[in-house]
């Protein structure tokens, strides 16, 4: 029909119009070919590109290596929880000195040393300032930067695996003068209970690709790429009953947004 | 508040919010669902009297572990640092006249 109109309309310039118009015939017939065969579409792409541009799809990417591990590990039975919540009465307030960080550490490990509490299964994970930013929004400068406190934070391993999870942890804020400003500690006593079986990191990405993992999240993206795997034990919010520390798988990578994801997977077979 | 995962991701919009609103607590990150939080947080602010944004850096740190990132924004330094929920202690003054700075933090949990 195009056609048809082209040469009604032709004269000196029908052969312009002819191949125009086959052009066009052309783009059609390919538009017309990607709608009706779109598996011929997709393997135009490469696999990643796949996965990461429908968003539909649960596929996941994996740039890592599973540690080896035997069929089976130790679990353990929770015998007592301690928990320790302890602040002055304001923390977030600004502080014209601050500690150094390494300093921070030495007066945090003496606090912990001198109250017993620095058992040698605890490990320093974070040291940070904590600021408070103060922020031109027209401009996203950051024009003013109020110290408040220097935070340490520590974590623990459990016969060398490491607990993940909001249990387990330490937190020690140093403000002016070496003051402890905020001090947390949930921490489970715990006992050796037996071995379980344990799946493999492949099959416990099965499971996360259909979104069994150990903390129920608020999030609808779902993992793209898994770039580190871990084993360790999963401990739950303080004051949380729990009975036992079972193995899990640990995933860290990227979500299908491209946002940072950490998944923790129950690794035991039962 | 907004106990969702990943809305506070760009503060600086955010912040274009707050005109008399004095502030916006959240995450940048995924965060598990959890009523802890919320019980922690009240608890604090309530029970306690104490300011919000430290009911938040208590309630976060204390319910979350570090794969979880949460903000606290406040349209000025004050407010950040003093106000308390309504009824439960001092509140500062709306920002006036309304300028283009913002106080804010983040941090692992």
């Amino acid at each position: 029909m195009i056609l048809c109109m082209h040469i009604i309309h032709g004269g000196a310039n029908l052969n312009k119009m002819v191949s125009l118009t086959f052009l066009m015939l052309v783009l059609g017939a390919c538009v017309a070919y990607f709608v009706i065969d779109p598996e011929s579409n997709a393997v135009a792409f490469s696999d990643a590109e796949k996965m990461k541009g429908s968003g539909l799809s649960n596929e996941i990417v994996v740039n890592a290596q599973a540690p080896e591990i035997g069929k089976t590990l130790p679990y353990y039975k929770v015998m007592n929880e301690d928990k320790i919540h302890e602040s002055v009465d304001k923390v977030v307030i600004p502080r014209e000195y601050l500690p150094s960080e390494e300093e921070a550490v030495k007066t945090a490990n003496e606090f912990l040393g001198k109250r017993n509490t620095l058992s040698d299964d605890a490990y320093i994970s974070n040291v940070e300032t904590f600021t408070i930013k103060t922020v031109d929004e027209n401009k996203g400068s950051v024009e003013k930067e109020t110290p408040v406190f220097v935070r340490v934070s520590y974590n623990r391993n459990l016969d060398g695996y490491p607990i993940v999870g909001p249990g387990d942890s330490m937190e020690v804020c140093i403000g002016e003068k070496e003051e402890i400003v905020y001090f947390f500690k949930t921490w489970r006593e715990v006992e050796k209970a037996g071995e379980v079986s344990i799946i493999d990191a492949n099959a416990a990405i099965e499971k996360l690709k259909h979104g069994d993992s150990v903390q129920p999240l608020k999030s609808l993206n779902k993992p793209a790429e898994i770039n580190e795997i871990k084993i360790g034990y999963y401990s739950d919010t303080p004051g949380e009953k729990q009975e036992f520390y079972k193995p899990v798988w640990i995933f860290k990578g990227k979500d299908d947004a491209g946002s940072n994801m950490t998944r923790y997977v129950n690794a035991t077979s039962e | 508040m907004i106990a969702s995962c990943e809305v506070l991701h760009d503060v600086n919009e955010w912040a274009k919010a707050l005109k008399y609103g004095h502030g916006i607590l959240g995450f940048s990150s995924t965060v598990p669902t959890s009523t802890a939080l919320l019980d922690r947080f009240f608890e604090e602010t309530i029970n306690n009297d104490d300011e919000i944004v430290d009911a938040w850096l208590f309630a976060t740190v204390e319910t979350f572990d570090s794969s979880v990132t949460a903000v606290a924004i406040a349209d000025t330094d004050d407010q950040f640092v003093y106000d308390h929920l309504n009824g439960q202690g001092t509140m500062e003054p709306n920002e006036s006249p309304d300028d283009s700075l913002y106080a804010y933090n983040s941090w692992g949990c």
